[in-house]
């Protein structure tokens, strides 16, 4: 493995910081643009950011009920999923940080501030809690195999979980050569909009008891908290937005490192990544919230996807 | 039949239905030590029979061998891990859990013996090094889990979750080594469960490696069964973790719980310590490993990153998990002073858990075990036979909404105890009764017949000139 | 930066290939009568641009003529023969209710069905030209999903569609292992198929005015017992 300069890891850190502090300029685009398909004026794209600083400067209340658990939740939750983001490539075509961990390591990562998410909501003692506990824990059940599959898959046709590796081979590459990850782009689509909360899964636009899963959750969270648990999930929905362009449009890396070149490759993975969040705003807008127990038949679409994946690989 | 011997004392399906049993009535202690020595007895029994009476070759006859291994396992790991997330009784749900582990330790040891039987050996030492791997891991998380739900017992003399509560207050240590052995056992990052779960996927992942095109593709859709498993694992430790020790006391026992004396914390702190620093610094395991069974490959030292490499150099996979850690606390300390200079200081009040404004949330209100099992009882039915039995009682027998009020009585089935071995003797004249249902005048029936018939036949004919 | 590297024919063929496969998944996934018709007849076109693609590799004439046809009779025709129908029957619930096989499973099935395809003709010794003998497993697939269908769903129109899935699958074939049959047989076929379409439309009606749905269960009641 080369050795990289401290000027690299510098870079590295920039990446991850790209990612952390975009994340709610992207969630803000995505609002904005399903308010205008639906015919609404609608926030401006930089009102997450005004609502985060303003739950952090607020007071906050905590249940009785609650435990340590529910209070280091959002702290193990964000401090799990912020770190994530120091393995996705973002105008670089590698990450300075790809040897400490790989794409499975990026899964265990949100898993972790998962289960520490799903405990939360069970802590507080109110039905909505174990609620949002339960249909989250289906979820992602379900969307485990799905997961994992094409993670399989993307691993067989660019060699390789380690996601520099694969963004690398990817863009060496292009989907008209490999056709067989053409399946791994449908079922990681379906992934990412279950994973993120999307309307064919969730509707994270209501407070109502029988739609919403990530909310309830979250319900009895307010101030820092609250902020915390906003972002990181912004964050994730970024990462999972730049994961899906990294590997399967992979183009416009720096490779020249330069002022000018990083901040063109900046400006490109923007436009990459927001071409992508409005795309999903107008699927979103298109859907109707599915009932919750046929959910799994989407999932099993992407099953099925990844495995004909596998089979083209092999056969 | 050494395999069948072994493997019933291992406790794979479907040799299983002993296992939860006795677990559940040993005494707490022991079935600890059940769980970290006997079991491994079992799979030390199986690993010597494998690899030392008959060498492995490249006779079709292995591979056949781990393919049954891996199929045997991937059903333990996905029937235990079933049973485990309805199960109300902590001993038994963890004696299930045995089940789960077995099996993935099965699944790394057969692909161990697929690789071996194809001259594949440095797969073949990854996988085993994984699979001995996570009994170790095993070993140190479930003598874990089995001593603190002993301490639960011990302290609310009750195993039935649906009795317990709001633990975590009354025993904030115990609470605390509980949540060390889940996170472990489900595999998540930091701790060392996550490790040897880690090296078995991969060795999942270097199946394309094996020059058979079938053993590729069905060995690729196990990675389905194991990822299954993995996610059902995390679904029963949140469930067993928020139900014993989170929200409000369930039962007066829970409510007058006192934590355990100090000394019976102590053995549990040194297995939950030896849990992180395995996962930190894996390759203290991987040596003692590597040692115990000599394997052909060099001992490291404990900082080293875990590498796979391809042909071409190109980094497969890497892991180091102390590069996590640093990761994980540089980022924790960047947000806390981020938070601290955008916020300021803030003040935290106490206050009820919002009711929707109808006041007196009770302990009745929460969700229980039981319906925290719902949604799954439901996706995977055929393994529950899930049944209600909903006794109401009306005010009056004109409107049927009014309910004084309403019993609920939902049962599962144990389909292996019930299907496999008491229907044995009814199991001739089952089938001699779908014999005679083949003539049901469905059109889609008749054109099933005639779609196996043909695939049967296209089957046949291409191994028939295959060959 | 680099380059765009331009596909070659045969990954050409690939692609369509798998886009042939989606669509074709399109109609085991979908619930209601009329989103059968719209994903038969997207899976219909994009087998006549195929069948086009085909002709381009191998330049036989004849099959731009016969995937004109297919264009014209069965993306065309046939969609607005079923589509006039599903308008006209009287049950008011246009939805496959309760299959006999749930949608995840059978999705699941599906795919395996295509597993079990390629393996298939991996093992046939039908030897053919090398860059056609991509969709012979996809016709394989093409041909075992609509079965599958025929056999899991209950509703009269999701079996007609299920044989046309069918009858797509062996076009296909018959396209991949004979670079197609003779230009009149080829409109026989389609002919047959328009007929078989209408009679089993008619046959529809006829169910749906005795029985009062189009559930094939109540074909049960003509055993002879």
């Amino acid at each position: 493995m080369s050795d990289f300069s401290i000027f690299e890891y510098g870079l590295g850190i920039l990446q991850a910081l790209l990612i952390i502090v975009l994340s709610p300029l992207i969630v803000g685009i995505m609002r904005k643009i399903k308010a205008k398909s639906q015919k609404r004026i609608g926030a401006g794209i930089c009102q997450p950011y005004y609502d985060i600083i303003k739950l952090l400067r607020k007071d906050e209340i905590v249940s009785d009920q609650s435990s340590w658990i529910f209070r280091v939740t959002p702290w193990i939750n964000f401090v799990t999923t912020a770190s994530a983001a120091f393995f996705i490539p973002v105008f670089l075509i590698y990450s300075p940080f790809g040897v400490v961990g790989d794409v499975l390591l990026v899964v265990g990562l949100f898993a972790l501030g998962k289960f520490f998410m799903m405990l939360a909501g069970l802590d507080v003692a109110s039905s909505f809690g174990g609620l949002g506990s339960i249909r989250e824990m289906m979820m992602s059940v379900l969307v485990e195999p799905a997961l994992f599959m094409t993670i399989f898959v993307i691993a067989l046709f660019y060699d390789g979980t380690n996601i520099s590796t694969i963004v690398s081979s990817a863009n060496d590459t292009s989907i008209l050569i490999v056709p067989g990850i053409l399946f791994a782009l449908i079922a990681f689509f379906i992934i990412m909009m279950a994973e993120t909360g999307k309307l064919p899964f969730d509707n994270p636009s209501t407070h109502l008891e029988l739609t919403m899963i990530h909310e309830s959750v979250v319900l009895e969270y307010s101030g820092k908290n609250l902020a915390l648990m906003e972002w990181s999930h912004a964050i994730k929905q970024m990462i999972l937005f730049a994961l899906f362009v990294d590997i399967f449009f992979p183009w416009n890396f720096v490779e020249q490192i330069s002022l000018v070149g990083i901040s063109i490759g900046i400006l490109v993975f923007i436009t990459k990544v927001s071409v992508l969040a409005s795309f999903t705003a107008f699927i979103e807008t298109l859907v109707a919230k599915w009932r919750l127990f046929r959910v799994s038949d989407l999932i099993a679409m992407a099953i099925s996807s990844s495995m004909i994946g596998v089979i083209f690989f092999f056969l | 039949m050494a395999f069948v011997g072994f493997g019933t004392k291992a406790g794979m399906v479907p040799l299983h239905i002993w296992k939860p049993k006795v677990y559940a009535s040993a005494p707490d202690n022991t079935s600890s030590l059940m769980a970290a020595v006997m079991l491994k007895i079992a799979i030390y029994g199986i690993v010597r029979h494998l690899f030392d009476f008959n060498a492995i070759d490249s006779s079709p006859d292995y591979v056949w061998l781990g393919m049954g291994i891996i199929i045997i396992g991937s059903i333990s790991a996905l029937v235990g891990i079933l049973y485990a997330l309805v199960e109300n009784d902590i001993k038994r749900a963890l004696a299930f859990s045995s089940i789960e582990n077995v099996g993935i330790i099965f699944i790394g040891l057969g692909l161990s013996v697929v690789f071996a039987a194809f001259h594949l050996p440095s797969l073949s030492v990854l996988s085993f090094i994984a699979s001995m791997f996570h009994t170790l891991n095993h070993s140190i998380f479930k003598g874990l889990l089995f001593m603190t739900a002993g301490s639960v017992h011990y302290s609310t003399h009750t195993k039935n979750i649906e009795d317990l509560g709001g633990l975590i207050k009354k025993m904030p240590w115990t609470a605390m080594m509980f949540l060390i052995g889940s996170v472990a056992i489900i595999g998540l990052p930091s701790l060392n469960g996550f490790i040897s779960e880690w090296l078995t996927l991969q060795s999942l992942l270097a199946v394309f490696q094996i020059p058979s095109n079938v053993l590729q593709v069905s060995l690729a859709f196990a990675i389905l069964a194991f990822a299954l498993t993995i996610g059902l694992a995390g679904a029963t430790f949140v469930r067993l973790f928020g139900v014993t020790f989170l929200s409000k006391s369930r039962s007066v026992n829970a409510a007058n719980a006192i934590e355990v004396p100090k000394f019976m914390l102590i053995g549990k702190a040194i297995l939950a310590s030896s849990c992180i620093i395995l996962g930190i610094l894996p390759f203290i395991g991987m040596n003692l490993i590597v040692s115990a069974f000599n394997l052909p490959y060099m001992p490291s030292s404990p900082f080293e990153t875990i590498s796979i490499t391809n042909s071409d150099d190109s980094n497969f996979a890497s892991l180091m998990m102390p590069g996590v850690l640093v990761i994980l606390t540089s980022v924790f300390v960047g947000v806390f002073v981020f938070v601290r200079i955008i916020g300021g200081k803030t003040k935290t009040m106490k206050y009820g858990t919002w009711d929707c404004g109808f006041g007196n949330l009770s302990e009745k209100t929460q969700y229980t075990a039981t319906s925290l099992a719902e949604p799954i009882r439901r996706i995977f039915g055929v393994f529950y036979k899930p049944h209600n039995d909903i006794d109401a009682d009306f005010y009056t027998k004109k409107n049927l909404y009014l309910k004084k009020s309403i019993n609920v009585i939902s049962t599962t089935r144990n389909i292996f105890d019930e299907k496999l071995y008491g229907k044995t003797i009814s199991g001739s004249l089952f089938v001699l009764n779908k014999i005679r249902k083949i003539q049901s005048g469905k059109v889609n029936a008749y054109i099933l017949y005639i779609m196996v018939t043909l695939v049967a036949l296209l089957l046949f004919v291409g191994f028939g000139t295959h060959e | 930066m680099s380059d765009l590297i331009l596909p070659t024919q045969i990954d050409l063929l690939h692609v369509s290939a798998v886009i042939l496969l989606i669509a074709t998944f399109g109609i085991v996934v979908r619930r209601g009568f009329s989103d059968w018709l719209h994903a038969y007849r997207y899976q219909t076109i994009i087998l006549a641009g195929v069948v086009t693609l085909i002709a381009f590799v191998t330049s036989i004439w004849e099959l731009y003529i016969v995937s004109a046809l297919t264009l014209g009779i069965k993306a065309i025709i046939i969609p607005k023969v079923l589509f006039y129908v599903t308008k006209k029957l009287d049950s008011p619930i246009k939805l496959e209710m309760n299959p006999y096989v749930s949608l995840r499973i059978s999705v699941i099935a599906s795919a395996l069905l295509v597993a079990m395809s390629y393996f298939m003709a991996l093992q046939l010794p039908i030897s053919s030209d090398k860059t056609i003998s991509v969709f012979l497993p996809v016709s394989f697939s093409l041909f075992f999903i609509g079965l599958f269908i025929i056999i899991s769903r209950r509703k009269a129109l999701n079996q007609i569609v299920g044989l046309l899935t069918i009858e797509n699958g062996l076009f296909l074939f018959a396209v991949v292992v004979t670079h197609g049959f003779s230009l009149i047989i080829e409109i026989g076929l389609m002919a047959d198929i328009l007929v078989g379409v209408i009679i089993s439309s008619i046959l529809l009606f006829r169910m749906s005015h005795t029985f009062d749905s189009v559930d094939i269960k109540n074909l049960e009641s003509l055993r002879d017992d």
